[in-house]
């Protein structure tokens, strides 16, 4: 698939300089304000047969293959980033960049997330980091011997001391003090969490404690925005908002606010003799064109092309890898406002918003779904039930069976709609559609706000008022933390979701009418069945027990749709030149993980680098 | 002159005084009363607006106690060179100002000149062929760049640079003492992108005052006293063109300081403008404070060495 017409090198080629000429300044003006150039209508006179374009595209779609038997040490990897950190504490920051940046490559955790392998999606089980072997004496008690090979940080202050028991417990003091996720985890910040305390048995050995048997423990303490383990000399012997001093397999050498992070290999990682490469090196970079410019010239080895210019790129650019992606496991929500009096509180008016939402309709428009299959590329899409189409143990496929009645509350049907909305006495409801048009959810954000709006209202029963409050002093505090738990604000809120460890935290956080934050909120009360089903599924230690009330729950909560759940997604591509090796072998269960559970195989291959 | 000076100096003092009277007042009274204040920032982050944990977050941020002395306590600090500490980071202002400033100025200032050499002759040029093509041509390509934002133009070099070239600019920076020519090559574009927006305004400016001078009757007395058209342009009508120039060219120093922002964002630059744009989202105050304080001294600077320029260029101005 190497093409003998791909511009080799940044100078003029041929065909630029025909453009360059025939265009000029005016015109390229008038090309970009038309978000397109002459190779866009090169790929609209594409007439090929589909199988043969399918075939085409079978040649660059990358098999996952397994290379760390060639490996060669060495070489820094090119990656960017599009934001900055506020700071580098993972534990005490109130902002989840922290953990989800410098923690997630520096610090180790007890656990981390086994990583799927080719052709396997990972499903969330986990794996010793800093833990060598645990045993489960009773149902509510850990035990966990850490690894003695682990060691800090060479630098000073804590010049490659081994990690030990009493950083695990100093690491989970500031956490159950401090951390703004405390309350998903420490018993003592929140009653329904299940983590009573982690104390220390000896130099080496520490047990875990919990308020019930809870099933996902393990998941729990894998989770790197939740207890990462932090050395005691970051309470003063450094400033862990500004440096790390990690046990990980990365150092992050160089931090410079809003413009880079530069990670370095960590030469006494116990998991030598990974990682292969010597680096990672992130730029900030904000702008999209930038970054995209950036990736095109190979300065960036790898970036999240948007799906709307992927084919185009990988037309232009034939050398690059092209990997399919696992479908995410995030889920937004449309979530309701349960004010007394809301019409929100008849379930008929909530299945009609849903009725309302053209799900394939959606899954085309932003994942470029069309166009993808025109030109041969295998898109994969899914619409989300009550769990994320990604949770691929507990996810039932609301267009299957599996959902029983709560199935056709998905379908698009606004004559349904209508007749549902009439019967309970609302149409031509007037109500707010809340979303916040301030990029901290990305900038495609408002794009997928209003197009879900103008869907809810292409029907004429709902006349939707927009309103766009400020994020942090507004949006946080009214719209997406909900602490009385009564969804205390009016009409439709298109809210994002965050990111849960496993899908107990996302059913607790979301449903259950005790939990503190972030729940949807449906009346005071909750839905003593929803409480039930949440609670009993988090102390099954049976997994397979645990699934059926897990799908029971969530044909349930198809049959209230107390949220509505975004429409789907697609399992969308990523492009990458092909000298980074290993990559796409190994899989993340969380993008956010993955530079301790994943990166650290990827290796640099010089013998394919033309950059 | 020294007096002149002196009274400068005392009126730049005055002047950085009520700077960062209103600045702090707009900060920490204006933008609490109509927004939020530090506090509630973080506190919304942890998705709680209560009294107590904004409390606790002002008393461990140093924000409880009363407005002037927090102001007095930011005065002195500042009087005795400590800009303070970012409240999100703890990082030390100035340590952040020092590496960043220069950056920042010397995007500013090669923007500025390299606008200057472009606009300054191409003026001149426009007004001794007034009413001919290349007074028509010019004369549009400054409109033209004035209605066209520096930082699209940005974008647009940058994606079709990419999309026909596979080109884009460097992206490492390195400071010019470790290594000059990629310093040049990385600030070369963002600087000449940032010059060309001004530029248009000072072609056009440049060409009327040029048209204006060559009226007068030193002129014509210049050329009646049989110099040639290159000599009476060069002695006489230059100098006396530049003065309106040089006072707009002053004027642009604020723009330019303030426009930098979106160029280092673009082009990945470790400036001024990032660190305080980030600041401001956050309500950083330390930093937005001392940030602004510098801007403050900068364009002040920048209006003295305009002032005292001017006898320079027209010895008939003393001061």
């Amino acid at each position: 698939m190497e093409s003998k017409h791909r511009p080799r090198s940044i100078g003029l080629n041929r065909r630029g300089l025909l453009r360059v000429t025939a265009v000029g300044a005016g015109g390229a003006a008038f090309l970009a304000a038309c978000g397109g150039s002459g190779d866009k209508k090169d790929a609209v006179k594409d007439t090929r047969p589909l199988e043969q374009k399918q075939e085409e595209v079978k040649s660059f779609i990358s098999t996952r293959p397994d290379t760390a038997a060639q490996a060669v040490p060495g070489g820094i990897m090119q990656g960017l980033t599009t934001a900055d950190v506020t700071n580098l504490d993972p534990l005490s920051s109130p902002s989840f960049t922290a953990a989800a940046s410098a923690g997630a490559w520096t610090y180790s955790r007890l656990f981390n997330y086994k990583p799927g392998f080719r052709d396997k999606v990972p499903q969330g089980d986990v794996q010793g980091d800093l833990v060598e072997r645990f045993e489960q004496p009773e149902p509510t008690r850990l035990i966990l011997k850490l690894r003695q090979n682990a060691v800090w940080d060479e630098r000073a202050p804590t010049n490659k001391r081994p990690v030990d028991a009493e950083d695990v417990i100093f690491s989970w003091k500031k956490f159950e003090t401090s951390n703004i996720n405390r309350t998903d985890v420490a018993n003592k910040a929140n009653p329904t969490a299940p983590i009573e305390s982690i104390d220390l048995i000896d130099k080496n050995t520490i047990s875990v404690k919990t308020a019930y048997p809870y099933a996902p423990l393990l998941g729990m303490l894998a989770f790197n925005r939740y207890l990462v383990i932090m050395p005691r000399e970051s309470d003063g012997g450094f400033d862990p908002r500004n440096e790390t001093r990690g046990s990980g397999a990365w150092q992050l050498a160089n931090y410079q606010r809003s413009v880079k992070f530069e990670y370095r290999r960590n030469p006494n990682w116990f998991g030598q003799p990974k990682p292969f490469a010597d680096g990672f090196d992130y730029p900030i970079i904000p702008e999209y064109a930038s970054g995209l410019a950036q990736f095109r010239a190979k300065r960036v080895w790898a970036m999240a092309v948007r799906a709307e210019d992927q084919i185009q790129t990988k037309r232009d650019l034939p050398e690059l890898t092209v990997l399919q992606e696992d479908y995410l496991r995030s889920l937004h929500q449309l979530k309701f406002g349960f004010q007394p009096g809301s019409p929100f509180l008849d379930e008929r008016v909530r299945k009609a918003v849903s009725m309302l939402l053209d799900r394939d309709q959606w899954i085309d428009t932003f994942g470029n779904v069309s166009k993808f299959q025109a030109d041969g590329w295998p898109i994969q899409s899914r619409w989300h039930s009550h769990i994320s189409s990604g949770e691929e143990r507990y996810w039932t496929d609301p267009k299957g069976t599996g959902l029983g009645e709560g199935a056709q509350n998905f379908k698009y049907n606004p004559a349904e709609a209508k007749k549902l909305l009439a019967a309970a006495g609302q149409s031509g409801l007037s109500t707010d559609f809340t979303y916040i048009t301030t990029g901290q959810y990305g900038s495609q954000w408002s794009n997928f706000a209003e197009v879900a709006k103008g869907m809810i209202e292409a029907n004429g029963d709902f006349k939707l008022r927009q309103n766009n409050p400020d994020y942090q002093t507004e949006y946080l505090p009214k719209y997406w933390y909900i602490p009385s738990g009564a969804g205390d604000f009016k009409g439709i809120n298109f809210g994002a979701y965050t990111t849960f460890f496993e899908v107990d935290g996302y059913l607790n956080a979301y449903y259950h009418s005790k939990s503190n934050i972030q729940q949807v909120g449906f009346g005071t009360q909750g839905d003593p069945r929803v409480d039930n089903l949440i609670e009993t599924q988090r102390k099954e230690l049976d997994a397979a027990k645990r699934t059926t009330i897990i799908k029971d729950l969530e044909k349930y909560l198809a049959t209230k749709m107390y949220t509505v759940p975004w429409p789907g997604q697609t399992a969308g591509f990523t492009l990458y030149w092909p000298w980074i090796s290993n990559r796409g072998t190994h899989r993340s269960y969380f993008a956010e993980t993955a530079p301790q559970e994943v990166l650290q195989t990827w290796w640099f291959d010089k013998s394919k680098y033309t950059g | 002159m020294a007096r002149y000076l002196i009274r400068r100096l005392m009126l730049a003092g005055v002047t950085l005084l009520l700077v960062t009277i209103i600045v702090f007042t707009l900060l920490r009274v204006v933008v609490p009363l109509v927004y939020a204040d530090a506090a509630d920032i973080i506190a919304g982050e942890y998705g709680r607006q209560d009294p107590a944990l904004i409390a606790k977050l002002k008393e461990e941020y140093g924000l409880s106690a009363s407005l002037p002395r927090q102001y007095f306590k930011f005065l002195n600090e500042l009087a005795h060179g400590d800009l303070g500490r970012s409240l999100f980071n703890g990082r030390p202002v100035a340590g952040e100002i020092k590496d960043r400033l220069p950056v920042s100025i010397e995007l500013g200032l090669v923007g500025l000149l390299s606008g200057l050499a472009f606009s300054v002759p191409m003026g001149i040029w426009a007004a001794l062929r007034q009413d001919k093509w290349p007074d028509y041509i010019l004369r549009t390509l400054a409109i033209l760049l004035n209605a066209v934002p520096g930082f699209w133009l940005a974008i647009l070099i940058i994606t079709f640079g990419s999309v026909w070239f596979n080109w884009a600019p460097p992206l490492k920076f390195a400071y010019i003492q470790e290594d000059p020519i990629a310093h040049i090559k990385i600030l070369l574009l963002p600087a000449l992108l940032i010059g060309l927006t001004p530029s248009a305004g000072l072609v056009r400016l440049m060409r009327t005052q040029m048209l204006e001078v060559q009226r007068q009757d030193y002129i014509r007395t210049a050329h009646a006293k049989g110099l040639t058209g290159g000599q009476v342009v060069s002695r006489h009508a230059i100098r006396n063109a530049l003065i309106p120039i040089v006072t707009v060219v002053g004027l642009t120093v604020p723009s330019l300081a303030a426009g930098t922002a979106i160029f280092e964002s673009i082009f990945t630059l470790p400036g001024m403008g990032q660190y305080l744009v980030s600041a401001v989202g956050n309500l950083d105050y330390p930093v937005i404070q001392s940030t602004n304080v510098i801007f403050a001294v900068l364009i002040i600077a920048s209006n003295l060495a305009v002032d005292l320029s001017y006898p320079l260029i027209d010895p008939r101005i003393r001061y």
